[in-house]
């Protein structure tokens, strides 16, 4: 019988599934945060991303854990319980999205255009996005897959004509004002972290195209850990004391190669990179909002449902855009306000939550499963026993001592 | 309706039609209404700041005589935002900052220590970050005055000087983000180069054969700057002094002179590589230079002779003068106050903030410098 409740497409590859979460996680943690890290944090930005990225990595393999046995959509939770998480879910995405959405425009605004305005840029944008969420976690998918090749090249580029002095003394001394700030740099900016709690609601392919491709988002993890951190050590590096001075981290340090000597300004392929990855990033969010707001009102939503759904997500977030959060500063006030702590309840204790749930679920099956194997084999037995008396033959085989 | 959603062509005019409105309704400018500015120059006048642009007219079309694709413009404003307002208006173009290739600060600023424009300018992200900042003597105004070659105009003939990978000693390259960087650390002290006009200093041959007189622009001394602004100017060989520690001098001669009938020799400077270390004990703040030099043309005074080496004496003579060159600028700039080699950063790495305990605030004078110089013939 199919257990699963609810539709939610086909299932992805762990190689996917290894791009997705490279992507998301490292799509926001290079733009703003580092400014935001260095004000509250000054030189132990890097430290404070070390303990983070620690986290992050604990949350990850919780989540991994749990998808490999199941989507939570498709575990056979008790509806209301399911219900519940997806609201927790659904809560903590929709906050992301409306959060993250105003770095985009900022960096659109600002870089592409001279302080072009908000609303023609969320005019432009958030239909793609809102599509690209319709269409569901295989076109995420896919699309991560293509945009990675171009996220490699662009770093590629960055790294092999690089011309910059790094001054790691920058980092030093460490700690050297106590502890206080670590604590309030990872206190006030939880928002930029919890990227992967949204995954439960992934369905992951059984099979394995090559026996390599299990292992692919722990990698995919641990190169994560090392890009984001040695970002920061670079950012710092690079910028000393002035980083809180400078937004749009990823595309400022793209400035700093040799070519630009010649042509000047060549930041043009980090521009367009990050913007591909943010498209994704915002896109899994708006899935996750669609997803999660069909799960609750309804099993099995159709497709017009689910266009429904998007279509309100992007009227909503657009008036709150153009209304409430119309600059960058107006959306770090919102992110860093104590909605922060309820945003960080449902990422962090979802995962555990749900990781507990499916391993409790996946051994209670698997007593049933055998429960009902001994069972079908007794009526088998009995059957036989039954069958061998009215012909008068041995059950199992063997020679009839009567006929001999 | 239906239909006409489910028609994917229909669909297709319709986003195309929507997105062309949507990009009349941006503020954009072509290209050919844009004024691209090469280099900025700041001066104080009053209250207000006056504000020099040497553009780059594409709407002028073609890039082989540079000289008729520029002009200047000056305009006041309150904030270097304001001036560059007036600008827009009095020229009718967009003016656009991307592509500023250098940054003049002209005395008044730098004396006032007035760095408010270049934080709006590094805040804002209206030039990039690596913009290299030089000063002047008068007013940043004249500077763009000057009549450089005529493939070239004055902002790129500075900053390519600036960003040669053939650095010379007494050379230095300070951009935006640097300049920031060494005014908001512990030494508070910024250094940048200081841009000379030479009136007639060098010639050149036009398309039509004529003799074009062009003026020299030379970068010799280097501007000390703190939070307070302007504390010295460094003269030819403090200046020599200062880039060996903190540039990676590669180009150039030294020239020594030496008592007696010994002739005079000059070396050719290959590469120059320093490091900085303090030692708590001796409190002593040390610089190492290693420099690799090779024979100069003073001393090729019989090409079939090729025994001509730099001996021992030579190298050490060589390595005195170096020394002598950072010491002199190390004792200038403390007599100032001012912290040219980062002593403070280093001793902030090293120790902490106890460090201002131990030495206080003139700690310049508290500190053993010494200066350790090893030449290598290449």
């Amino acid at each position: 019988m199919d257990k699963s409740l609810f539709t939610v497409g086909k299932s992805i590859y762990k190689r996917q599934l290894a791009v997705i979460l490279f992507i998301i996680s490292l799509s926001y943690k290079i733009v703003m945060l580092p400014k935001y890290m260095s004000i509250a944090a000054s030189r132990d930005s890097a430290l404070v991303m070390v303990v983070m990225m620690a986290i992050e990595t604990v949350m990850f393999f919780l989540v991994y854990a749990t998808i490999t046995r199941s989507s939570i959509l498709d575990a056979g939770f008790n509806k209301w319980f399911l219900k519940a998480m997806l609201a927790l879910l659904l809560f903590s995405s929709s906050i992301k999205l409306v959060a993250l959405l105003p770095e985009t425009l900022d960096y659109i605004s600002s870089i592409l255009f001279e302080e072009g305005k908000w609303f023609f840029i969320i005019v432009s944008l958030l239909p793609v996005i809102g599509y690209i969420a319709y269409k569901g976690m295989n076109t995420i998918a896919r699309l991560s897959e293509i945009i990675i090749w171009f996220v490699i090249l662009a770093i590629a580029f960055t790294v092999l004509f690089m011309k910059v002095n790094l001054d790691f003394a920058n980092l030093f001394p460490i700690l050297d004002d106590g502890v206080e700030p670590l604590g309030n740099a990872i206190d006030k900016h939880f928002l930029w972290f919890g990227d992967f709690t949204p995954l439960l609601i992934v369905r992951l392919a059984r099979e394995d195209k090559t026996r390599f491709e299990r292992a692919y988002p722990p990698l995919s993890m641990i190169l994560l850990d090392f890009a984001v951190i040695g970002f920061f050590v670079a950012f710092i590096a690079i910028y000393g004391n002035v980083a809180s001075y400078i937004d749009h981290a990823f595309s400022n340090i793209g400035v700093y190669n040799k070519i630009s000597d010649m042509l000047g300004g060549v930041d043009f392929p980090i521009i367009i990179v990050w913007l591909m990855m943010s498209i994704i990033k915002l896109s899994f969010l708006l899935y996750t909002v669609t997803e999660c707001t069909a799960g609750i009102i309804k099993e099995k939503m159709s497709d017009k449902g689910k266009l429904i759904i998007v279509t309100a997500a992007l009227v909503i977030v657009s008036l709150i855009l153009i209304f409430a959060i119309d600059n960058i500063d107006t959306s770090y006030e919102f992110a860093t306000s104590d909605i922060r702590y309820f945003v960080m309840a449902s990422e962090y204790l979802v995962p555990l939550i749900a990781f507990i749930a499916t391993a409790v679920k996946s051994k209670k099956s698997k007593e049933e499963v055998s429960d009902n194997s001994g069972r079908k084999n007794e009526i088998a037995v009995r059957q036989n026993f039954e069958i061998a008396e009215v012909l008068k033959e041995p059950a199992f085989g063997g020679k009839n001592e009567e006929n001999n | 309706m239906k239909k006409i959603i489910k028609n994917k062509w229909i669909l297709f005019v319709i986003l195309i039609v929507a997105f062309v409105v949507l990009d009349l309704q941006v503020k954009n400018a072509p290209l050919a209404n844009r004024g691209i500015v090469l280099g900025i120059g700041v001066d104080r006048d009053g209250r207000e700041y006056s504000v020099t642009a040497e553009f780059l007219s594409p709407s002028n079309g073609g890039v082989q005589n540079y000289q008729k694709n520029t002009m200047l413009l000056t305009e006041k404003g309150k904030t270097l935002d304001e001036a560059f307002e007036k600008m827009n208006k009095t020229l009718g173009i967009r003016v656009s900052l991307k592509h500023t290739v250098l940054i003049v600060l002209g005395e008044d600023i730098m004396k006032e220590g007035d760095y408010a424009p270049l934080i709006n300018l590094l805040e804002g992200n209206s030039v990039f970050d690596d913009t290299p900042i030089v000063g002047v003597r008068g007013k940043a105004q004249e500077i763009f005055n000057a009549k450089p070659p005529m493939y070239t105009t004055v902002s790129y003939r500075i900053s390519e000087t600036l960003r040669s990978p053939d650095i010379e000693a007494g050379v230095i390259i300070t951009n935006v983000k640097d300049f920031f960087r060494m005014i908001t650390c512990e030494c508070e002290t910024a250094c940048i180069p200081l841009v000379d006009v030479i009136e007639g200093g060098a010639s050149e041959t036009d398309n039509d054969g004529n003799k074009v007189e062009t003026d020299s622009i030379e970068l010799g001394e280097i501007a000390v700057l703190k939070r307070s602004g302007l504390k010295l100017v460094l003269n030819n060989g403090e200046s020599d002094g200062l880039s060996y520690v903190i540039s990676n001098v590669n180009e150039g001669n030294i020239f020594i002179e030496r008592d007696g009938d010994r002739p005079p020799f000059d070396v050719i400077i290959v590469d120059t590589v320093s490091s900085k270390k303090f030692d708590k004990k001796t409190k002593t703040y040390t610089v190492d230079v290693k420099m690799w030099v090779r024979e100069g043309n003073s001393m090729e005074t019989d090409i079939t002779d090729s025994s001509v080496k730099i001996t021992e004496s030579m190298k050490k003579a060589v390595g005195e003068t170096v020394a002598k060159e950072i010491m002199q600028c190390f004792e200038t700039c403390k007599a100032k106050q001012a912290d040219v080699f980062d002593i403070a950063g280093v001793l902030y790495k090293s120790m902490g903030k106890k460090y201002k305990d131990t030495f206080g605030d003139n700690y310049l004078e508290n500190i053993n410098f010494n200066v350790n110089v090893k030449i290598i013939v290449k």
